[in-house]
């Protein structure tokens, strides 16, 4: 399997906070969801990707290649979403087309001004007086319109509406049609990723946590609810999260301690949707709120 | 570097529509008769229009964006170089071309000399100015302004600001004397400068976080 993008132990240390290391890989012709609360290293991860951050430690491999001595010609071949930073705020979508124009050998003119039909972009109104959602689709039409192979979008359907979210990842589904491109995006409205992901990664706190093929991670867990006799059980130690309500126990646990756990009558066992992973897995019982 | 030096029509556009009229005004008023001594007029529209370039062109750059895109962060240093240079020069020859078409080619006594030395006084800014800029960001203007008015307060106090320029302008023009030896001298100099300024430049710029 071809990797559009590979980490290798990639680490950035702040006085409060480490991102890292990181081991990670994005496949060509899939669709990667990056997902992790505010402030879990999603943007800072996509800061180093464009280069924007310099790294502490490990490696990038982009298109089996390092940015060193190679950056533009890397660059050229993705697309990116990153909003701070953002364009220059005093040009209008058209102008902020003509800016970057120049940078990418295969800018495609009239793609860029279709995907502003297709996205109803005001095209003469400058980007400050766009509203979110418009601006996210500017930045889209932008990483969208030099046939770049790799997209890496930070938080690219925040601000959106409904309607707009569902085209946005539609869209992103066509580019993964020909399957020497990839996605790399980050997001923390988890039902984006069920809808179009291939891969998810979650970080949290720097680290990542799970990461792995959407469909094998959601098999490798079970969501198990009954009573608090739950607790005494073995398996439940092994629990990855879980929380105690009224009661009631939920617990996430890995697929086979769930099959132990889940003996006693009035005892459900169900496949995990991604939400509930995100929001169960290293949250120890007395933590979450009910 | 040609995409970089591109990119500042489509940045700087609006902007400069919008400084038009002032400059056309400005051009008005030089070129007319007034209490001001004709080569002194013409010198201050002169500053005046090649600064106003040359701020917009190495001020106005979006720079976290731009080193996002296809681009080598030293080729952004150098382009941000060349397209100050470039904005000054511009900035003198305008009113220069102004004043050839309104009066069919006389210039005031002097004028070249003193055009020479206000692209040598905006260069040597230039080159000061964008190493702090490249290495602290939007904060680089700030110190700059602080060490521009640091500089006018010790010439204050020592020999005073008028003297201070009186006496650049008389080396300038006794240099100039000899302008077969000094000219080449002073551009080995300037380009010595500019090549220590855009490497400072480029090293503090490779270290910067966005």
């Amino acid at each position: 399997m071809t990797h559009l993008l590979d980490l290798r132990g990639l680490t950035k240390r702040f006085p409060a906070f480490t991102l890292g290391p990181l081991d990670f890989a994005v496949p060509a012709g899939s669709i990667t969801g990056l997902v992790g609360a505010n402030g879990a290293g999603k943007s800072t991860l996509m800061k180093l990707l464009l280069g924007l951050l310099p790294a502490d430690g490990g490696a990038v491999t982009l298109f089996g290649r390092t940015y060193t001595g190679a950056e533009p010609e890397l660059k050229a071949r993705m697309g990116f979403v990153l909003d701070p930073p953002g364009p220059p705020r005093h040009l209008t979508p058209l102008e902020l087309g003509t800016l970057v124009k120049p940078f990418y050998p295969r800018w495609d003119a009239a793609r860029f001004r279709s995907l502003g039909q297709r996205f109803e972009l005001p095209m003469k109104t400058t980007f400050q007086k766009l509203s979110q959602g418009e601006r996210m689709k500017t930045l889209l039409a932008l990483a969208l319109s030099h046939d770049a192979e790799l997209l890496l979008l930070d938080e690219p359907t925040s601000g959106l509406d409904p309607l707009a979210r569902r085209d946005v990842l539609d869209l992103l589904l066509e580019v993964v049609q020909d399957e020497g491109r990839a996605v790399l995006f980050s997001t923390h409205i988890v039902s984006d990723l069920e809808r179009v992901t291939d891969q998810v990664a979650f970080l949290k706190d720097g680290r990542m946590i799970l990461a792995g093929a959407k469909d094998d991670l959601l098999d490798a867990w079970r969501l198990v609810k009954g009573g608090p006799e739950l607790l005494d059980s073995p398996a439940a130690a092994r629990a990855a999260g879980g929380r105690r309500c009224e009661g009631r126990v939920e617990l996430l646990c890995p697929a086979e301690d769930a099959r132990a756990l889940a003996t006693p009558e009035a005892v459900l066992s169900e496949r995990p949707t991604l939400e509930d992973l995100a929001f169960f897995h290293g949250r120890p019982l007395e933590t979450l709120p009910c | 570097m040609l995409s970089l030096l591109l990119s500042h029509w489509p940045l700087n556009r609006r902007l400069l529509i919008g400084l038009l009229p002032i400059l056309l005004l400005w051009f008005f008023v030089a070129l007319h008769p007034g209490g001001d001594s004709e080569e002194l007029r013409f010198l201050l529209i002169a500053l005046a229009t090649s600064a106003t370039l040359l701020a917009l062109a190495v001020l106005q750059s979006p720079e976290a964006f731009l080193v996002a895109l296809p681009v080598r962060r030293n080729d952004l240093v150098r382009a941000t170089y060349v397209a100050g240079l470039l904005a000054a020069l511009l900035g003198l020859a305008l009113p220069l071309a102004a004043r050839w078409a309104v009066t069919g080619g006389s210039l005031p006594a002097g004028v070249l000399g003193n055009l020479a030395l206000i692209l040598v006084a905006e260069i040597l800014a230039l080159l000061v100015f964008l190493p702090l800029r490249f290495r602290l960001g939007p904060h680089g203007l700030t110190v700059f302004a602080g060490l521009l008015l640091a500089g006018l307060v010790a010439l204050h106090l020592g020999p005073g600001v008028y003297a201070g320029i009186e006496t650049v302008t008389e080396t300038a023009t006794r240099a100039l004397a000899h302008p077969a030896r000094t000219v080449p001298a002073a551009l080995a100099a300037m380009a010595l400068l500019g090549l220590l300024s855009s490497h400072l430049a480029c090293a503090a710029f490779a270290r910067r976080s966005f």
